[in-house]
């Protein structure tokens, strides 16, 4: 480049528009313009579909929850415990199934585990403070003589 | 066609297509000049243009009159232009936009074959996009700064000192080999 070309200012440089537009552009520019706001015009408005996919899943999710809380509300509760059973049972009414039930005492000792009764449960029973008048009671009951 | 007279016509109750019509005739040149000279391709501005009539369409009936139709239709053109090279830029991913559009330049056959021109037009394209903007539109179409701030929505002295700036560039562009 020489030097004149070096100094190249803004201003003066000639201002015309350097972009050629092609033949018959504009001509055609505003029929170009109508057709597409025509075709803008003419869409359909959205039709609303069902996914039908989304619909059959989203049914089986359902009536999986349900199944799945019809047969937790079935379900059984577990066995209670024989001991929280009994402690529901009032001693009178134990006492009185006792009576009834002729079971011998032999029956009922029978059912505990006295292998592993210790010296000190012994202790324990013999310290049972049963005052005279239960004890002649229970010696009639059973028919044992304090002799 | 003067402003009033386009208002004027607004209020003879022409039908919409008739106004549209007018638009159209009116500022097809103007937002063709303005569009071309920020996306450089010729089909892309004819794309851009499409578009810029057919928001003017679309919203003709809300232009409620607070600016003038002039600022209004121009800033669609703007804001459409810029969002064109936005989105390009997007879908170049290791190639610099510039550099594409030099090259374009270069090679557009639609480009008057003046070589300073070429060279103008080059170092324009150095500028980034909305200071290229605000070059056109106070260079090419020679619009007031009071004009350009409606359009760009900025304040005037950054518009004076942006196109200072950009002055400076390009004449810095154009002296070097």
């Amino acid at each position: 480049m020489n030097k004149d070309q070096k100094h190249i200012l803004l201003k003066n440089i000639p201002k015309k528009d350097p972009y050629q537009v092609p033949k018959e552009y504009f001509d055609s520019l505003p029929g170009r313009i109508n057709q597409r706001i025509e075709s803008l015009n003419m869409k359909p408005d959205p039709i609303l579909t069902f996914n039908w996919k989304l619909v059959g899943f989203a049914s089986a999710a359902s009536i999986a929850l349900l199944v799945a809380l019809l047969i937790g509300l079935q379900q059984e509760p577990g066995d209670a415990v024989p001991e929280d059973l009994l402690a529901d049972v009032s001693t009178a009414d134990l006492i009185v199934y006792l009576e009834s039930s002729e079971i011998e005492t032999h029956e009922i000792m029978e059912t505990l585990d006295a292998v592993n009764w210790s010296q000190a449960d012994s202790v324990h029973l013999m310290d049972a403070q049963l005052n005279k008048e239960d004890l002649d009671l229970l010696y009639m009951r059973y028919g044992v003589s304090t002799d | 066609m003067q402003e009033a007279e386009l208002v004027s016509l607004r209020k003879q109750e022409l039908k919409k297509n008739d106004r549209f019509a007018l638009l159209v005739e009116e500022y097809k040149t103007k937002i063709y000049s303005i569009v071309r000279k920020m996306v450089i391709n010729h089909h892309d501005a004819d794309d851009v243009v499409q578009e810029v009539f057919i928001k003017v369409w679309t919203n003709l009936d809300k232009f409620k009159g607070n600016s003038d139709l002039f600022t209004w239709i121009y800033r669609i053109a703007t804001n459409e232009s810029l969002q064109f090279l936005r989105k390009k830029r997007k879908h170049l991913w290791f190639q610099d936009l510039n550099s594409l559009l030099t090259d374009q330049v270069k090679s557009d056959s639609y480009l008057d074959g003046d070589e300073v021109q070429k060279k103008l037009q080059q170092a324009i394209l150095q500028l980034p996009d909305k200071q290229r903007m605000v070059f056109h539109l106070k260079y090419y179409e020679e619009l007031k700064y009071e004009q350009i701030a409606k359009i760009t929505d900025s304040s005037i002295g950054s518009l004076k000192a942006s196109y200072h700036h950009a002055t400076k560039k390009i004449e810095k562009y154009l002296q070097s080999d």
